[in-house]
């Protein structure tokens, strides 16, 4: 019940804990998405005699989201019904949200330098491992994957990925 | 005279020959692996394949390439089922409901249910290939860029207002699919556009990134978090659909023929928009609509259907005026040009062994890409018993690849890492990601239709109204609004988009 007795934009259901709350916040957010992009198109330069400009569609577009993005949080801002809360992790689910994330950052930065079978067999041993448990099959999996990669799409497929620095 | 039944038996007497079924099993069987490689289209496959076949006479390098186009229509539905990746926008829609059977242990029957819709579907598009032809590609002719614009802005108009409760958010899914695929040059006048001065973007954001990212990424995300142990859990796992899921499938596996083919004779109305329609269209017609997004085999038998009712409706204008329908048959027209073969009508008169060798082919074609699928149905289905913890990084890393693949730039795959943060985002605040995906694909045309047509009109959008064709479709697509709105109307609460629409 804590969603319909706290309707200012201060408490902490404005954190998207319910779905009202982040609609209205996600409404906003889009609004000003929708603001940012408008503003970019406005100056975009057309061509003498073109009946579409560049900027017309973007324009449009940008006035749609800002419109659809505010009737959102004025709809949800309404909306009096029992709070429907949003499905977020717990805390130990965040952290293995983080780790895969920033695995996958990672894996992606290192790509171009350590190519691309090396960085998946550290990818993908690393992975497995923080999500198995298990050092071994997350060893076996690094090293399928690694082989598929190099044999499969860069020596069968001969798709250019990246190679490793040491053999370019 | 374009059909005789002497040039038909004919045709299938040629294709019957060793060689020729020999590379026609070839090319089914590379384009069924270039199907279920996420990032490797048909396109690139028939590219890289065509200076490889010059050491064959036409007629069998022709009926490999076509072959490659139709395999890679049957294998497109396999991850997208069994661990939702869909690695071509046509294969969206397939996966709305095939990764939620492939959840509940029913990847089997959704894998199964594709190939036998796939084939009956390519089976009944080739009839009307075969007896047509002529009669139907008078009506690909009839449409102008009013029409197809008109025609794109009913397919938006009808996925957004598929988001069910969720209107408004499916209106800006749509816009936001539109705008990101503006991003990069204009198509038309080359000036660039939202790129807030970075070169990357100077090239476009690709809707391969944008599907991957969505579906694929966002979907490991949202199962890491909630510490997924594997895709089926302890379910009961089928491996063949039973008689009732047939049986319940005859009715969108012809409704999809029709809806893609005839849609498929389009130049331009590529299989990621009849996949599109088809789903709508049996939605709609469902008795049992609230299924759809759960599970609905309906809901992977018509985007199968359609798909490849498109695949061969597109042979109609190819064969009859040289006029490819989407990148793929572009390609095969390529392929067709360097043996010396002009496509259009005098194609029927002076090479009518070689035109009808090929359709002919593609019959025999549909039955070896069905004998070869359903028995590797099993062997696909059994990815979605891996445990998640294995299956969810390679997920990852096959993701990365088809990103990567696209045009082999590190920014696709970038640009598919923030996305997946989106689709993970999306499927947290139930906004439904169909829209997106359908307006990102559909936007150059869209916007190239559009000029086009201002340009016909000297700036008038009443051309929109004043075309029969065109005029049908606006109406339709308002209808389609009205309709979406009223249905917000009458359900009010908060906007919380049906998974279908996922």
């Amino acid at each position: 019940m804590r969603e319909a007795h706290t309707p200012s934009f201060l408490t902490r259901d404005v954190f998207m804990r319910t779905q009202r709350s982040a609609d209205i916040v996600a409404g906003l957010f889009l609004t000003a998405l929708g603001l940012v992009v408008g503003i970019a198109a406005w100056g975009l330069k057309s061509s003498f005699g073109e009946v579409l400009p560049p900027s017309a569609l973007p324009l449009v577009l940008a006035g749609a989201t800002m419109v659809a993005g505010l009737g959102l949080s004025i709809k949800a801002y309404g909306y009096r019904g029992e709070p429907v809360p949003v499905d977020w992790p717990a805390r130990d689910g965040w952290f293995r949200l983080a780790v895969t994330f920033l695995s996958l950052v990672c894996y992606l930065a290192l790509i171009e330098s350590l190519g691309a079978a090396l960085a998946s067999f550290l990818f993908a041993a690393f992975l497995v491992w923080y999500l198995d448990g298990r050092i071994l099959p997350a060893l076996y999996v690094g090293a399928g994957t690694a082989l598929v990669i190099e044999y499969a799409f860069i020596k069968g497929l001969m798709m250019p990925f990246p190679a490793a620095f040491w053999a370019r | 005279m374009f059909f005789s039944w002497d040039f038909l038996l004919q045709g299938f007497w040629t294709a019957l020959e060793p060689a020729n079924l020999w590379w026609g099993l070839v090319g089914c069987i590379v384009g069924t692996l270039v199907g279920v490689l996420p990032g490797i289209g048909p396109s690139s496959a028939i590219a890289i394949l065509i200076p490889l076949t010059t050491f064959l006479s036409p007629t069998p390098a022709i009926i490999m390439m076509a072959a490659i186009y139709y395999g890679a229509m049957y294998g497109g539905s396999t991850t997208a089922i069994v661990v939702n990746i869909p690695g071509e926008a046509s294969s969206v829609p397939t996966a709305i409901d095939g990764y939620e059977m492939a959840k509940q242990g029913r990847a089997g029957p959704a894998l199964a249910i594709a190939a036998i819709s796939s084939f009956v579907a390519g089976t009944l598009g080739l009839v009307g290939l075969t007896f047509f032809a002529p009669v139907l590609s008078n009506f690909a002719l009839a449409f102008g860029p009013p029409e197809y614009f008109a025609l794109m802005f009913m397919g938006l108009t009808l996925v957004i207002s598929l988001s069910g409760k969720a209107l408004l958010k499916g209106l800006m899914g749509a816009c936001l699919g539109l705008l990101v695929a503006l991003i990069g040059q204009n198509p038309l006048t080359g000036a660039s556009r939202l790129t807030f001065g970075s070169s990357d973007l100077m090239a476009g954001i690709n809707f391969i990134s944008i599907i991957i990212g969505l579906f694929a990424l966002g979907e490991v995300f949202f199962n890491v978090e909630q510490k997924i142990v594997a895709i089926v859990g302890e379910k009961k796992i089928h491996w063949m659909p039973s008689w009732a899921d047939v049986n319940r499938c005859w009715g969108a596996m012809l409704r999809s023929t029709g809806v893609g083919f005839f849609m498929g004779l389009l130049p331009g109305c590529a299989p990621a928009v009849t996949t599109f329609v088809a789903y709508d269209v049996e939605k709609r017609w469902s008795k049992h609509p609230e299924e759809f997004g759960h599970g609905a085999i309906e809901g992977v038998a018509a985007p199968e259907g359609a798909n490849n009712a498109t695949s061969s409706a597109g042979f109609v204008p190819l064969f009859a005026f040289g006029l490819p329908t989407g990148p793929a048959l572009a390609v095969l027209l390529g392929g067709l040009m360097m043996y010396g073969l002009q496509p259009g009508p005098m194609l029927f008169k002076s090479n009518p062994q070689f035109v009808w060798a090929v359709i002919a082919s593609m019959y025999i074609g549909q039955v070896i890409c069905v004998i070869l699928n359903l028995p590797l149905v099993g062997m696909w289905a059994r990815i979605a018993t891996i445990p998640f913890p294995v299956l969810g990084p390679l997920i990852l890393i096959f993701s990365v690849i088809g990103a990567y693949s696209i045009r082999f730039l590190m920014f696709d795959v970038w640009v598919a890492l923030v996305f997946g943060v989106v689709g993970y985002l999306m499927r947290k605040l139930k906004f439904p990601m169909a829209p997106m995906v359908l307006a990102a694909v559909l936007a150059q045309m869209l916007e190239t239709a559009l000029s086009q047509s201002l340009v016909i009109s000297r700036g008038s959008p009443l051309i929109f109204f004043s075309r029969p064709i065109a005029c049908a479709f606006m109406i339709l697509a308002f209808a389609s609004i009205a309709w979406g709105i009223w249905l917000q109307v009458r359900r009010g609460g908060l906007e919380t988009a049906e998974e279908e629409s996922d």
